[in-house]
């Protein structure tokens, strides 16, 4: 009995044994168009726990099945998830090779929002998300230029040409004046260090912060919007915030990814300037204009007219070339039930179409998660870049700038002759022409390089004790060396020097250091009260401190080693200012200067949804930082926000048109604590035997105990739609944003005894829509896709508190802020015509009566630099392995200053003019645009040459044909003969064309700007500003 | 003991409240205030010693040392007919047009700097009872505080605001007379209100100043400084007076020497209040005067006007035209070199018995005084410039005389000071006198100098623009 009992245990236990190994599925998932879905998952339906994931060849099987009817659910993010019954007989091995669509809609996506991630259905706030494909779609770089045109609300202008320049990004319009405009920015949780002005704008130019981050190693990119979203980040979310994820090893086995881009880079427009025989033949126009006679002299005394008319440079030609650029990256990564990695290293050479301006950049990465068990995960992230930019001048400060300015065409390269000024021989044949602007000669003679080191690290331990309940510390150091060097060589031809000085070489160097430290714990609770009614709730608390200090070092030599110092200074194996050598070698001044900030928090946050419908949160949080006045340490920021999925009601359920609409709406206060660190304190400095050999001490300042962060009250009312079964997608958003408080540098009446006052007085509404629409507009062999967003901004400022629109200044002075104007007015002196009969301008005064003299007391509001809408419309078609993306951005509704021209079209002086100028006044009766030609620039009823008028002023709108990618993918046969998992080749080309009024270089404007005011008030102003730049590259990408 | 799942997750939460708890309470709190970096001090570490208040005080001389270093002097020369057309500076040459626009700079800069002292003048007036100074020390700290300020809003009010006398009951716009530090936006005082501040703060510190000092604000100092202002205002009689109380006394002397602008060296005797420059410490307090320089390669900026050369031109025994001016027919046009500053430095003499002299011959031959008195101080004057007393004015001379020769001799005398151009609003407000300058009367709006941009608001209205 017992051995039949035996037997019969043994053969139903085989049988179960048997039963589970026999039924088999498995096949690959691909998408459309055969390409392999590695990571993609197959679930069975009703039987928890049973399921796998596709390999890197997109091949899954699932074995034990139980024999009969099934339901297999394949799912991939980005992918439409798909479910197919299955009958298996027993011990049958199916194949089911599955080809899942692409998701337009994404409503079930994982969103990375603060502190956690949301599943996009079930949220309130108005959050954009980039994945990796769109932002690497163009060789960008630094990933905020390749976000352009992709999400609605979200301004980018590219910084200029220039290879390391910094981009302006705005979410929702400018909501301060005073205080930084930009967006936080997170990486992988790392509030990011986000110095615009490390370098000020030395060179013509402010140095981008985050050209660090190799844009491959990104995953995704989340731009948080409204109150909902960005509550959560307080007194520093007020600007919207913008969370960056770098990438992970997904499950499955080795992968190995190589991708290389190649390309050159050109201005997108060419400056034109005069030539040296059109420029004197104007010049001496001029010189009779004004009533001389004879031989015209020139504002340069070294030349002889005779010998001006021989020369011809043409210096825009002298400092453009075409840029090469090339990119390497490669990674690996793999995953497993215990463990992922990404370790990643690229190498980015980035030379602009500007010679001498090259950004290189090496970036190491290494991103991993070890999980120790059910309950405990380790994460680490890391990555570590070095950056070295070899930099020459621009704008206003030479190169291109110089170019399209003070080299005039009749200045030579170098002399020709020996060159005697006061009876001393001042250059010789051979040497450089420095007795007027050379920018070949400041370029060849100045080597200038920043070398930067910055390494964001992050370690996080997550432990879940129970089911639902998570707890997550994290810490984090962002770490930011810098080192600029310049060196300028002593002798004859230093650029630097008037015969006075001549021969002083200068050896300078400016190390900077700072260092981030953040850390935070985190507690997350899901509870799910019963089928209807879900919470989640989210408790953190937050440190952070920044501090961030620089030198000045600068060596002067005159006794013609100018070689040693620069070897000394270039090559030290530390800082300049760290070498006892050099220390005690040369002789140098060193100022030092450090600060600290620091932010303790306190966050909450909850969501509710009530039966998946309904949904509603809550978000608190409490800053404290140093960077708040002793009066006002404490800010507190909460949003409330409540959703309502109405397609889920059931008289909607039948629709057949729209099958998802939600309606989201939601309100919060917000800060903006981009202030300035000391400005609540009064400050004192000491000088020894500074007046009458007697020491002194002097306050540095007016203090501002009440000193606070900005308050941004955002309302914000949103619907989301999904249409003929998720075809057509978008999202339709209305917002207001109401700040108070407002910090403004203030420009202080004098009579205060200080120029300048931090003071929180002012008022600024923003109000706006938002539409973006993803439809779907063929599927099948030949897809066709189109993805537009436009968003209109209305922005006034409300209050200045009593303050003239002088008052506020940033550094350039480009602008001002009037009330019941827009931020970035143009207040000039109105320019009417030119006075056929003699030719003077004609300007009007306050009444508009008509004047011929430029008295700045006429200035009246005349243009706006902010645009009324900007958006962007990509269209992706796709046949077999074949892609093409074409992006168009556009901008609609901006006036441009071009702040140049006063210059180029003003008076003739030590300017190169551009050709417009031809259409001018010669002789009485003629009409023209351009007044008559004087060397007196009284005759244009100023004392000055920098005559300010709306003459400068026009409409910047632009479209702007942004990217092209034609991409080609290798099958599986092509790959599986080269061995490869995946291959492609892309052709793009960026800034292609551009549809434009505006007369200037390109439409495009990101000036160089002096502080966070000008940062927001000086937007397009091209001040000589280089053009952006067009370029051409081929992208292969190889996974093996 | 198994611990229940709501336990471990209200354990974990408590964790997690009460560190946010300790970061937001009080202990914590002092994190957050994080010390100055670098060499800035805040005012409770630079001020802690009777000495950190001494040298507050020291950085108001400091900065009113530049206000005098031959700015404020220049701008109101420019506005004069005693300077030619500068050779290149544009901001200057506004002065000169008389057609001063808000966004000169240069003006804008020397106009920040008497408020710089007044902001310094009066964080020490509102401290300096939290230190342990004696009554003596304490009211003489507040005596140098209040001259230091009125002396240096009224360089201010002389230049930005029309004169004394230019309306009956001088309720014309004049300046913030600034006696706190606390920011407020305000409106532009009457100039009438402007004087009596300035008077008071000047009376106030009169008893408690040291008697005299070379650089340091005395009673010489604060006398000589009413006297002038009193004479501005045409209350001649009280100019006499104050004027008697330095001259009387016999503290200072003409000496033999015309050049006041001298270094330490020299003994400028006739200088009641100078600024100070210290070539051992490379602190130069001149450099304004630079602008005149016809001693160096590069041109001058500022010439003399052939108007005012052909004043004096044919009095060939002044040794001040001779040692002090030329004229320069080198070029296209003449031009008239100024050599009275050609120095590297020297000390800038800001109140000088030269001016207080001409100044009680002219007062006491307005308001009925001692004639003889008035005579002897022009012919001091006179004898050394002359070297003889070959061109005294004769006992007896009327006070019209007396007057006409006086104002002869202050114009050449102060060439370079910024008194010309007062005395021609002076004669026109007071006494009708309708003086043009460069056909400009002296009454026009571009006479007066523009404020800054920056002083724009609401309440704050600028200048009328226009020029004349």
């Amino acid at each position: 009995m017992k051995r039949t009992l035996q037997s019969l245990f043994a053969l139903l236990f085989s049988m179960a044994v048997w039963s589970l190994e026999a039924q088999v599925v498995k096949g690959t998932i691909t998408d459309k168009s055969g390409e392999p879905l590695p990571g993609a998952s197959v679930l069975v339906v009703g039987q928890s726990g049973t399921g796998t994931a596709a390999d890197f060849d997109g091949n899954y099987s699932l074995s034990g099945l139980k024999a009969g009817k099934l339901t297999l659910e394949f799912a991939f993010i980005g992918f439409e998830t798909k479910r197919v019954e299955v009958t298996l007989a027993e011990g049958e091995t199916k194949t089911l090779n599955m080809a899942l669509a692409e998701s337009s809609s994404q409503l079930d996506e994982i969103v990375v929002v603060g502190y956690g991630v949301q599943r996009r259905r079930n949220m309130t706030g108005n959050v954009v998300k980039l994945d990796a494909k769109k932002l690497n779609d163009m060789p960008a770089p630094s990933f905020e230029t390749a976000m352009q045109g992709k999400a609605a609300g979200v301004q980018i202008v590219t910084g200029s040409g220039l290879a390391g320049s910094a981009s302006v990004v705005r979410v929702r319009g400018i909501s301060s004046i005073g205080a930084g405009g930009d967006p936080l920015y997170i990486v992988d949780g790392v509030q990011l260090n986000q110095d615009y002005f490390s370098r000020g704008n030395s060179g013509g130019m402010n140095q981008n912060p985050l050209a660090f981050l190799n844009p491959d190693d990104i995953e995704s990119v989340e731009i948080l919007k409204d109150a909902a979203a960005t509550a959560i980040y307080g007194s520093r979310g007020a600007n919207g915030v913008i969370l960056i994820t770098t990438k992970r090893g997904n499950k499955g086995g080795l992968q190995f990814n190589f991708s290389t881009t190649q390309g050159i880079s050109e201005p997108t427009k060419r400056p034109q300037m005069l030539n040296s025989q059109e420029y004197l033949q104007l010049y001496r126009e001029a010189w009779i204009n004004d009533g001389n006679t004879g031989t015209p002299v020139l504002t340069n005394p070294a030349l002889t007219w005779d010998e001006a008319q021989r020369n011809n440079t043409d210096w825009v030609d002298q400092v453009v070339r075409t840029g090469y650029k090339a990119f390497y990256d490669f990674n690996v990564s793999k995953g497993t039930d215990r463990y992922n990695f990404y370790a990643g290293l690229s190498y980015d050479q980035n030379q602009s179409y500007i010679i001498g301006d090259e950004y290189d950049r090496m970036s190491a990465r290494f991103n991993g998660d070890y999980r120790v068990n059910d309950k405990l995960t380790l994460s680490a992230s890391t990555g570590l870049t070095q950056s070295i930019y070899n930099r020459v001048d621009n704008a206003w400060s030479g190169g291109l700038g110089a170019a399209m300015s003070t080299a005039l065409p009749y200045y030579p390269v170098k002399w020709d002759r020996y060159y005697v000024s006061a009876g001393d021989t001042v250059a010789r044949p051979g040497d450089w022409f420095l007795q007027g602007t050379n920018p070949v000669a400041q370029r060849e003679l100045k080597d200038w390089r920043i070398t930067d080191l910055r390494s964001i690290n992050n370690a996080k331990i997550t432990y879940s004790p129970i089911k639902n309940f998570t707890i997550l510390a994290s810490g984090s150091l962002d770490y930011f060396q810098s080192m600029e060097d310049i060196w300028e060589p002593a002798g004859r031809n230093t650029y630097q020097t008037d015969v006075a000085t001549r021969g002083q070489g200068t050896a300078q160097r400016y190390p900077r250091r700072s260092y981030n430290y953040n850390g935070f714990l985190t507690g997350t609770y899901d509870w799910q009260l019963n089928d209807d009614n879900k919470f989640a709730f989210m408790l953190g608390t937050e440190y952070q401190e920044n501090f961030t200090r620089s030198y000045y070092i600068t060596t002067y030599d005159t006794n013609g080693v100018a070689n040693g110092i620069r070897n000394d200074v270039f090559d030290a194996p530390s800082a300049f200012y760290e070498s006892a050598d050099l220390r005690n070698n040369y002789e140098f001044d060193s100022v030092t200067t450090s600060f600290i900030s620091r932010f303790m928090s306190f966050f909450g946050r909850v969501n509710y949804q009530y039966k998946g419908k309904y949904l509603a949160q809550l978000v608190l949080r409490s800053d404290g930082s140093s960077r708040f006045g002793p009066n006002n340490r404490f800010g507190y920021f909460p949003s409330v926000s409540a959703g309502w999925i109405i397609s889920e009601e059931n008289w909607m359920k039948e629709n057949r048109i729209i099958n998802y609409l939600k309606l989201k709406t939601s309100i919060g206060w917000i800060g903006n604590a981009n202030l300035t660190n000391t400005e609540f304190v009064a400050r004192y400095n000491y000088a020894s035997q500074a007046y009458d050999g007697r020491d002194i001490l002097y306050p540095l300042n007016n203090p501002n105990p009440d000193l606070r962060w900005e308050t941004t009250q955002v309302i914000d009312l949103g619907l989301e739609y999904g249409l003929f079964e998720d075809r057509i997608t978008g999202e339709l958003a209305y917002y207001r944003k109401n700040t108070t408080d407002v910090l403004l540098n203030v420009t202080l009446p004098r009579v205060s005894g200080f120029s300048n006052f931090y003071d929180n007085v002012g008022g600024l509404l923003n109000e706006g829509f938002e539409f973006q629409i993803k439809s779907r507009n063929l599927v099948g062999d030949f897809r066709w896709t189109t993805d537009f967003n436009i968003a209109y901004n209305h922005n006034e400022i409300v209050s200045l508190g009593g303050y003239s629109p002088d008052a506020v200044g940033g550094g350039t002075n480009d602008t001002r802020t009037i009330v019941g104007e827009p931020v970035g007015t143009n207040f000039l002196v109105r320019f009417s015509h030119v006075d056929p009969t003699t030719g003077r301008p004609v300007y009007l005064d306050i009444d508009g009566n008509p004047t011929f003299v430029w008295d700045p007391a006429n200035r009246v509001p005349v243009g706006n630099v902010l645009p009324d809408a900007v958006g962007g419309i990509t269209n992706n078609f796709g046949y077999k392995q074949w892609d093409l993306s074409v992006l168009f951005v556009f901008t609609i509704g901006s006036d441009i200053y071009d702040s140049s021209s006063k210059r180029q079209l003003g008076r003739m002086d030590d300017w190169n003019k551009t050709p417009q100028i031809f259409d001018r006044w010669r002789a009485p009766g003629d009409e023209a645009l351009y007044p008559l030609l004087t060397l007196d620039a009284a005759n244009h009823g100023s004392n000055t040459p920098w005559i300010n008028t709306d003459q400068w002023i026009h409409d910047g709108s632009f479209l702007r044909l942004r990217n092209v990618t034609l991409s080609y993918r290798l099958n599986r046969n092509q790959l599986e003969k080269l061995g490869l998992k995946g291959a492609q080749i892309s052709f793009i080309g960026t800034n292609l064309l551009t549809f434009t009024t505006y007369p200037g270089l390109d439409p495009e404007i990101a000036r160089d700007f002096e502080n966070a005011t000008d940062r927001n008030m000086s937007v397009n102003i091209t001040y000589l500003t280089p053009p952006q730049e067009r370029t051409y590259s081929v992208r292969v990408n190889v996974n093996f | 003991m198994l611990t229940s799942k709501p336990q471990i997750m209200k354990k974990s939460f408590s964790a997690i409240l009460l560190a946010g708890g300790l970061l937001l309470n009080t202990g914590c709190e002092k994190l957050l205030d994080t010390p100055l970096q670098g060499t800035d001090l805040t005012e409770e570490e630079a001020l802690q010693t009777k000495q950190d208040v001494l040298n507050v005080l020291q950085s108001c001389y400091d900065v009113t040392a530049n206000v005098y270093n031959g700015r404020i002097q220049y701008l109101g020369e420019l506005l004069s007919d005693n300077l030619a057309k500068p050779r290149s500076n544009e901001d200057l040459t506004e002065v000169f047009n008389h057609n001063t626009l808000f966004f000169n700079s240069t003006i804008g800069g020397i106009y920040a700097d008497p408020y710089i002292t007044a902001f310094r003048c009066n964080r020490i007036l509102e401290i300096v009872d939290n230190f342990d100074f004696t009554t003596a020390e304490r009211d003489e700290i507040v005596a140098e505080a209040k001259f230091l300020r009125a002396i240096s809003q009224w360089e201010i009010l002389r230049l930005f605001a029309q004169p004394y006398g230019f309306t009956p009951n001088n309720g014309h716009d004049g300046i913030i007379y600034k006696t706190r530090t606390e920011e407020q936006i305000v409106a532009r005082s009457p100039v009438g209100v402007n004087y009596n501040e300035i008077i008071a703060d000047l009376e106030s510190a009169l008893p408690n100043l040291r008697p005299s000092s070379d650089y340091y604000a005395s009673q010489d100092a604060a006398n000589g400084f009413l006297a002038k202002i009193h004479f501005q205002m045409g209350d001649y009689a009280q100019a006499a007076v104050y004027a008697n109380a330095v001259i009387g006394s016999g503290r200072y002397s003409l000496g033999s020497s015309i050049d006041r602008f001298e270094n330490d060296t020299v003994d400028v005797t006739e200088a009641i209040f100078s600024n100070t420059s210290r070539p051992e410490f490379g602190d130069f307090r001149s450099s304004g005067f630079g602008n005149y320089r016809s001693d160096l390669a590069s041109p001058p900026e500022f010439f003399a006007s052939r108007e005012f050369y052909d004043i004096y031109a044919a009095d060939t025994s002044d040794r001040r035209l001779k040692n002090f001016f030329e004229l320069d027919e080198s070029g296209d046009a003449p031009r008239v070199l100024v050599k009275k500053f050609n120095q590297e430095w020297f000390n800038v003499t800001i109140l000088h018995l030269t001016d207080l002299k001409l100044l009680r011959a002219e007062a006491l031959a307005e308001s009925g005084g001692d004639l003889s008195v008035a005579i002897q101080d022009v012919n001091d004057v006179r004898e050394r410039a002359y070297g003889s007393n070959l061109n005294n004015l004769p006992s007896g001379s009327s006070a019209s005389q007396i007057i006409e020769a006086a104002r002869y001799e202050r114009r050449i005398e102060m060439f370079g000071e910024g008194d010309r151009i007062q005395q021609i609003k002076r004669r026109g407000a007071l006494e009708g006198e309708a003086t043009e300058v460069r056909s400009h009367p002296w009454d026009c709006n571009g006479m007066i100098i523009q404020f800054p941009i920056s002083e724009q608001t609401t309440k704050f209205e600028l200048n009328p623009t226009g020029g004349c």
